[in-house]
C-alpha cells in the first residue's frame, strides 16, 4: 500500500497547478496575527467571600457573540488559609435557561489578591446548551481562571480546549458570573472583564 | 492508406453533421466534475485508441499488437466570480456592535470579483498489448477523469479584514483540488463472427482532497463579532482508495459502423470515504495551539453511461456521434466528520460528530458531441468536434469551489503518422461557459443569517450564499503519442 502510495502521489504531481494550502493557512495566521486575542489577566486586589448562585457565561473565542450559560454555586472556606473554593457549573439552555445535563465541579484555593485557577477536566456541554454550534452537544477540556472582583461579580479567562465536535483551542475566551438576587431567566448576560475606560 | 476521391465532399458532410451538434435538448444537463478530454477528439465509447480503458474497455480489442500512449491535456482555466453583496448574512451598521459584517470597509471585503486564471496538465499514459491472440486486448493505465485544481488570485489586503486578501470566494475555496485518479486494468475481446467486443475494466480509484477555505463556526460569512476577529480557516487534507468496475459492448454490424455502448461504475460503488485531517482555526484566539481534527470524508461520484456512433472510410473520412449520461444526482451532500467519536454520522439534526455539512443536490447531467475525421493526406487526419454539456450543480447549491454550467466545445486537431509505429495527435478544445447570475438567498425581518429553510436545507447544512455572477472559459490542449510495438 505504501508504495502505491507514492506512486499515486508521484503521478498526482503530474496532474496539477501549484497548491500549497499550508502556506495559504500560515499567510492568514501571519495577516491575522495583529488581531488575535493576547490572554491577559485582569487587575485583581481583594479576595473576598463571593460564595452564591451566579449565572455565568462563557464567551468562547469560537464564537464570543454566543456565549454558553451556566448556573454556577461558588462555595468559599475562609476557614482555611488559602481559601478554598469550590465552582459547580450547571449547563443551561441559551433558550429558556431550564438546566441541561449534568452539572461539573472543580475545585481550588484562592489567593490573597483575589485570582483562583480552576479544572473541570473533561466536561460535556450537551447540545441544548451550545448556542456556538446549535444543537451540537461539545466536549472540552475547561480552565478557568477568575478573581473575585466583588461580592456579586467574577470574572475572568477560559482556557483549555475544545475536543468535539472539532480540536479548537478555547485560549483567548472569557467569562463573566453575576450573583443572582431574583430570577436566573432574567438575570443579565455578562462574559467578560469590563474593558478598562 | 491511400488518398481517395471525393474527400473534399467527405470533409463537408463531416462538418455538416458536426455542426448539428449546436442544437442540444432544452432539457440536457451537463457533466460536473468530469474532465477527462484525454484522447481529444479520439476519446469516445467507440475508440480504438488506448483511452478506450476509461470510455469504453471493448475498444481495446480493435486493434492488435502491442502499443502505448502517453497523452497529455494542457489546459487554461479563467474564471471570475462577482459576490453580491446581497448574499452576506449580515451587515452592520456600527462596525464595534454586533456580529457580521461592518458595513463600508467590510462589504467590500466580502463581496466583489474573486478571479484565477490557472494552468493545468493532466496525463493519460496506457499500455496494451494482444499476446499474440487475435481479438484479444489487455491494458493498463493511469489518469484523472473526475476532479480539478483551483488556486484563486490574491486581492487587496485590508489589515481590519485580514481574510479579505483571499477574495470573496474564500468561503467556499482559496486554493485546492479535488479529484479521482484512476488506475485501471482493463480487457476485451472481439467475437469475429458475431463482429461484436466486448470489455470491462477495473478501477483503483485514488479519491484526493485537499482545500482551504474561510470557515465560520457556524457556517455563516460573518467577519466580526463586537469588533472581533471571527472569520476563520478550515483546511481540509484527506484522501482515499476505492474500486469501480467498468464494462463494455462495441459492434460493427457492416464494415465500418461501430455501435458503442459502456458503463462506468462510482467509484467505491456509492459513497466513498476519505480520511485525514481537518485543521480549524475559528475566532481570534491565538494559533499556536491549533491541533488538526483526525477526520473522514463522504462524497460520491457520479456513474457514467456511454453511448456513441462512428461511421466512416478508413484513411477518408469518419463521422462520430457520442453521448454520456453522468449521474450526479448521486452527490447529495458532502460531509466532514470528526473520528474520534464513536456515534458519528452525516444524518440526524445535528448530525454527531459533523465538522463540515455541505448540500449539493446535483443533478443527472447529459453531454453529446459529435464529430468528424477528414484524411488530408495518407499521414494526416484532420478532426473537428463539437459538443455541449449541461449543468449538474442547481442555483440553491452553486458555489465557486465546484462551478459548474451549461456549456458548448469546438475542437479542431489532427492526427498525424510519424512512421509506421508512432502517431501524434494534437487537438485544441475550446469550452465556452454562457456567464451565470444566482439572485441572493431571501432574509426574513430581523433574521441575521440568509434564509436557507425555504432551500430545504437544515441550519447544520449552513454555508455562505454564494450569489453572484460566473463567468467562465477553459481552453484545452491535447497532445498524445501512440507507440505501436
Amino acid at each position: 500500500m505504501k508504495t502505491f502510495s507514492l506512486v499515486s502521489l508521484s503521478l498526482a504531481a503530474l496532474t496539477t497547478a501549484c497548491i500549497d494550502t499550508q502556506n495559504r493557512l500560515d499567510e492568514f495566521y501571519d495577516r491575522s496575527e495583529p488581531l488575535r486575542i493576547t490572554v491577559q489577566s485582569g487587575e485583581c486586589v481583594e479576595r473576598l467571600d463571593i460564595s452564591g448562585d451566579y449565572l455565568l457565561a462563557v464567551a468562547t473565542v469560537v464564537n464570543p457573540s454566543a456565549p454558553i450559560l451556566f448556573s454556577a454555586d461558588f462555595v468559599i472556606d475562609s476557614s482555611t488559609e488559602p481559601w478554598g473554593l469550590t465552582v459547580a457549573m450547571q449547563p443551561i439552555s441559551y433558550t429558556d435557561r431550564s438546566d441541561v445535563g449534568a452539572a461539573f465541579t472543580a475545585s481550588g484555593t484562592i489567593a490573597s489578591d483575589g485570582t483562583f485557577s480552576l479544572d473541570f477536566g473533561e466536561i460535556t456541554v450537551l447540545g441544548a446548551a451550545n448556542p456556538v454550534v446549535p444543537g451540537v452537544d461539545a466536549v472540552a477540556t475547561l480552565l478557568m481562571d477568575g478573581c473575585t472582583n466583588s461580592l456579586t461579580f467574577s470574572c475572568g479567562n477560559i482556557g483549555g480546549a475544545i475536543i468535539e465536535p472539532a480540536q479548537l483551542p478555547l485560549t483567548g475566551s472569557t467569562y463573566g458570573a453575576v450573583a443572582l438576587d431574583d430570577d436566573l431567566a432574567t438575570a443579565e448576560v455578562i462574559s467578560a472583564c469590563p474593558v478598562a475606560e | 492508406m491511400q488518398r481517395r476521391p471525393g474527400r473534399l465532399a467527405a470533409l463537408a458532410l463531416t462538418v455538416a453533421l458536426s455542426a448539428t451538434a449546436l442544437s442540444p435538448a432544452e432539457q440536457a444537463h451537463a457533466s460536473g466534475l468530469l474532465v477527462a478530454r484525454f484522447g481529444g477528439e479520439h476519446g469516445h465509447p467507440t475508440t480504438y485508441n488506448l483511452t478506450a480503458m476509461y470510455y469504453n474497455p471493448a475498444g481495446l480489442s480493435l486493434l492488435g499488437g502491442t502499443r502505448l500512449m502517453l497523452d497529455g491535456t494542457f489546459a487554461w482555466r479563467s474564471f471570475t466570480f462577482n459576490r453580491d453583496p446581497a448574499g452576506i448574512d449580515n451587515t452592520l451598521a456600527d462596525p464595534n456592535v454586533g456580529t457580521g459584517t461592518p458595513a463600508g470597509a467590510g462589504v467590500e471585503a466580502n463581496s466583489g470579483e474573486a478571479s484565477l486564471f490557472n494552468v493545468l496538465a493532466n496525463p493519460f499514459i496506457g499500455f496494451a498489448t494482444d499476446f499474440g491472440v487475435e481479438g484479444l486486448g489487455v491494458g493498463l493505465s493511469f489518469y484523472v477523469p473526475i476532479g480539478g485544481v483551483t488556486n484563486f488570485d490574491k486581492v487587496d489586503d485590508n489589515p481590519d479584514f485580514p481574510g479579505a486578501e483571499d477574495g470573496p470566494a474564500r468561503w467556499w475555496v482559496i486554493e485546492g483540488t479535488l479529484r479521482a485518479m484512476y488506475f485501471t486494468a482493463a480487457v476485451a475481446y472481439r467475437i469475429e463472427d458475431a463482429r461484436l467486443s466486448i470489455g470491462a475494466g477495473f478501477n483503483l480509484v485514488l479519491s484526493q482532497m485537499d482545500t482551504i477555505r474561510a470557515r465560520n463556526s457556524d457556517g455563516t460569512d460573518h467577519l466580526t463579532s463586537n469588533g472581533q476577529l471571527l472569520e476563520g480557516r478550515a483546511l481540509i487534507d484527506v484522501s482515499g482508495l476505492d474500486v469501480s468496475l467498468s464494462a463494455g459492448l462495441i459492434w460493427e454490424p457492416i464494415d465500418h459502423l461501430y455501435i458503442g455502448l459502456s458503463y462506468q461504475s462510482q467509484p467505491g460503488f456509492g459513497t466513498t470515504r476519505m480520511t485525514g485531517d481537518t485543521t480549524l482555526v475559528l475566532g481570534a484566539g491565538p494559533v499556536d495551539e491549533v491541533t488538526p481534527t483526525p477526520s473522514e470524508f463522504f462524497n460520491a461520484w457520479p456513474d457514467v453511461i456511454r453511448a456513441g456512433v462512428r461511421y466512416g472510410e478508413p484513411g477518408c473520412w469518419e463521422v462520430r456521434l457520442f453521448g454520456e449520461l453522468a449521474r450526479w444526482s448521486k452527490l447529495y451532500e458532502q460531509c466532514l466528520l470528526n473520528t474520534t467519536i464513536a456515534d458519528r454520522s452525516c444524518r440526524g439534526n445535528p448530525p454527531p460528530g459533523k465538522i463540515v455539512l455541505i448540500p449539493r443536490r446535483w443533478e443527472d447531467a447529459v453531454g453529446v458531441r459529435v464529430g468528424g475525421s477528414w484524411w488530408a493526406s495518407e499521414d494526416a487526419e484532420l478532426v473537428l468536434g463539437l459538443g455541449y454539456d449541461g449543468n449538474a450543480v442547481p442555483d440553491k447549491t452553486i458555489d465557486p469551489a465546484l462551478y459548474d454550467t451549461e456549456k458548448y466545445t469546438i475542437a479542431l486537431g489532427g492526427r498525424f503518422a510519424l512512421s509506421d509505429s508512432l502517431n501524434l495527435s494534437v487537438t485544441y478544445t475550446q469550452v465556452i461557459y454562457p456567464d451565470r447570475t444566482v439572485a441572493a438567498r431571501t432574509h426574513q425581518p430581523g433574521a441575521t443569517t440568509g434564509d436557507i429553510e425555504s432551500l430545504g436545507f437544515t441550519e447544520p447544512e449552513r454555508s455562505p450564499d454564494a450569489a453572484g455572477t460566473y463567468k467562465h472559459a477553459i481552453g484545452v490542449l491535447d497532445v498524445s503519442v501512440e507507440a505501436t510495438f
